[in-house]
Parts: structure tokens; C-alpha cells; sequence
């Protein structure tokens, strides 16, 4: 009878825990999809630096890479642009096979104009993007960029941004990001945050996750 | 056949040191960028910026500098620059791959004998509002203004992007 009642009172309540656990590590194993990809669900209406419409449905149109950046930035946003336009040419005739986005993040200063002399610098399928504030915002959100404007004082401000490459397929899922290492060269690191491997074979690593 | 090894020893001696040398002309091409500037006892190696992408109205410069003393000493300031409206002294962190970049009021600290980089994802001076674009071959005149050691004139040299100054690469690849 005292052998019953402890098993009762230790026993029962660990399995009925471990069942708890295992129930719930199944459940999210069976809804992550693979590459935990999610497809953007956004509608916004910006500018290319030719003043044509820039809208969700352009990222339909084949894999994207985007960058957010500005071109008050002397430092990281230029030697992206660089290695870009390196990796362009790396990539040989695939190169085609993607659109390549400069998108800014003040559109304060940052007009069709200045984007397009700017990007006129480096590889001339990099497409500079502009518009409102507030349409800006939405692609911003939708692939989780952070931007973040800080007053510097007598009419100036920088503005702190993420400085990795958005990884976009052709059904508009964002299958990982692009960052340099060092401003050498860049890593692609999927949707886990895990770096890719052959770390130095980006262009390998950037075909697989975009099925080129 | 003992002699025959010696010598075959002595030639391969001899290639490699031959080698050995010809290594060292090939680094004496990177010269353009070998120039160095000493105040007190601050030493300021390879000053360089960028060529700016058109239109540019920022840009960023670069060196070593390496203090020799056994107190530290502070650049506080860069002044004298005629290429561009302000001069101010930056440091730029990347957080979960989030860039902010910073100006250091105070300027930068050199420690007792040791060296500090300025480089791309760290220190740099930065000039705002460009008078003119920074263009290859150039070069653009600055004043450092250190607390302990005073104030010397530099020139940057304009490079391009891909260059790196601790490999000695001048391109991708």
C-alpha cells in the first residue's frame, strides 16, 4: 500500500511531465517549415532611382538581394556596395538571375537622383531604391530591419542600421542574410543564424539557398 | 654522391634565398601607400582613404598609429582638412548586424606602447561635407592634433575600395 502511494506521488507527475515536453517538441517540429522560410506578406509603393514604381510584386519577379543603407554613410555602405559589385562579377552569367537592391534608409536625403549618381560608382544592376517614410517602413518591417535615426546635434544625425544583405527567393521568402566579415568578403548565414560552409564559397552557398 | 647533395643543398639554398629577396621587391610596389609621419613619440603609419562613390558628401580615413611612450596619449582632434566642411573622430560597432557609428567628442587614446587601428569596422576620421570628390592618386592634407605629443600634418592617400592595408591586397580574389 506504501509502495503504491509512492508511485503515485513521484512517479506519475515526472511522466506526465516528460509526456507534456515531448508532446510540445513534436508539435513545433511539425509546424517549422524547412529553413524556418517565411514568405514576406507586405504591399508598399517606393521608387526605383529611375523613377519607376518599386512594389512587392517586383520581388516576385526573381530571388533579390536587398541592402539597407544610406549614402551619408562612409563606411560600411560603400564596401557593401564594393563587395556587391565584386560578387556580381564573380558571379558570372547567374549574375542575371537576381536583383540586386540598394534600399535607403533616409529617405531624408537620399532622392532618385543622388541614389542613382551615387550607385552609378558601382555594378550597374545595383537599383536604388527611395520613397516616403512611411512605405519605406513597411518593407523595413516586413524583413525585420532595423533602422533607427540619432540626432548628432546642430541639424545632423547618423542612422544606426542593419548592415547585412537580405537573402530573398523567387516565391519571396527570405532564406537567410549576407555579411561581411572583416569588409573583405562576405558569409551567407541561414534562417538558424548558422554560417554556411564552405564558409568562403559564397557564391555556392548563395546558389543553394536560392535553388539557382 | 656526397658532393652531389651538397651541392644540390647549396642550390636549393641559394633559389630560396633568391626568392627570399624578390618577395620583398614585390612588397616595395605597394610603396605608394608606404608613408609614414612621427611627432614626439607617435608614429603615424600609411594614412589612406577611399575614392567616394559619385556624388559622395561623406568620406573616411585611416592609418596606424603607434605610441611609444610609456604614458598614453589622446588625438583629440583633426583639423586643417580643405576638402571638406568638418572633420570629426568616429568609432562604428556592429551589434546582431546592426551598424552605429558614433563621433568621439573626446577623441581616441593611444595607450603606453601600443598601437591602434584605424580601419573600416572601427576608428575612423571622418570628413563631412565634401568639397570635392576623393580621387585615385591623390592626396588630402590633415592636421592630428594629439594632447601629449602635439600636432602633425599628414597627407591620406586615396585608394580604392578593395584595398587592404594589413594583406598588402590590392584586389579581390
Amino acid at each position: 500500500m506504501i509502495t503504491k502511494h509512492i508511485l503515485l506521488k513521484r512517479i506519475l507527475p515526472s511522466i506526465l511531465i516528460t509526456t507534456v515536453v515531448l508532446v510540445f517538441i513534436g508539435y513545433n517540429f511539425a509546424n517549422k517549415k524547412p529553413n524556418a522560410a517565411q514568405q514576406i506578406q507586405v504591399n508598399f509603393n517606393l521608387q526605383d532611382m529611375n523613377g519607376n514604381q518599386f512594389n512587392q510584386k517586383h520581388l516576385k519577379q526573381k530571388p533579390s538581394l536587398l541592402f539597407f543603407g544610406f549614402t551619408h554613410c562612409p563606411d560600411v555602405c560603400p564596401a557593401s556596395l564594393q563587395l556587391l559589385t565584386n560578387l556580381i562579377e564573380d558571379l558570372g552569367p547567374d549574375a542575371d538571375k537576381i536583383n540586386y537592391y540598394f534600399v535607403t534608409a533616409d529617405p531624408e536625403r537620399d532622392t532618385t537622383k543622388i541614389l542613382k549618381q551615387y550607385l552609378s560608382s558601382f555594378d550597374q544592376r545595383i537599383l536604388g531604391i527611395t520613397g516616403k517614410q512611411d512605405e519605406l517602413k513597411k518593407l523595413y518591417n516586413a524583413l525585420d530591419i532595423y533602422i533607427q535615426k540619432v540626432d548628432l546635434g546642430k541639424g545632423n544625425y547618423t542612422i544606426d542600421h542593419t548592415a547585412s544583405f537580405m537573402i530573398i527567393n523567387k516565391d519571396t521568402e527570405k532564406v537567410g542574410t549576407m555579411m561581411h566579415e572583416g569588409f573583405s568578403k562576405f558569409i551567407v548565414i541561414d534562417n538558424y543564424g548558422k554560417i554556411q560552409t564552405p564558409k568562403d564559397d559564397v557564391i555556392k552557398n548563395l546558389k543553394k539557398l536560392l535553388q539557382l | 654522391m656526397k658532393k652531389f647533395f651538397t651541392f644540390i643543398i647549396f642550390i636549393i639554398f641559394s633559389t630560396s634565398s633568391f626568392s627570399g629577396s624578390h618577395h620583398s621587391h614585390g612588397h616595395k610596389k605597394n610603396k605608394e601607400i608606404d608613408h609614414d609621419y612621427k611627432i614626439g613619440k607617435i608614429k603615424i603609419e600609411k594614412p589612406y582613404t577611399f575614392f567616394t562613390p559619385n556624388g559622395a558628401k561623406v568620406s573616411a580615413g585611416y592609418m596606424k598609429i603607434e605610441n611609444y611612450s610609456n604614458k598614453q596619449d589622446v588625438l583629440q582632434s583633426v583639423s586643417n582638412v580643405s576638402f571638406a566642411d568638418r572633420v570629426e573622430i568616429h568609432e562604428m560597432t556592429m551589434e546582431n548586424q546592426v551598424m552605429k557609428m558614433r563621433p568621439l567628442k573626446k577623441g581616441v587614446v593611444i595607450k603606453a606602447d601600443s598601437e591602434l587601428y584605424l580601419k573600416p569596422s572601427g576608428y575612423h576620421i571622418m570628413f563631412i561635407g565634401l568639397k570635392e570628390q576623393i580621387s585615385k592618386g591623390k592626396e588630402y592634407k590633415a592636421t592630428l592634433n594629439f594632447k601629449n605629443a602635439g600636432s602633425v600634418d599628414i597627407f591620406f592617400k586615396a585608394v580604392g575600395r578593395n584595398y587592404h592595408p594589413d594583406k598588402n591586397h590590392h584586389k579581390h580574389h
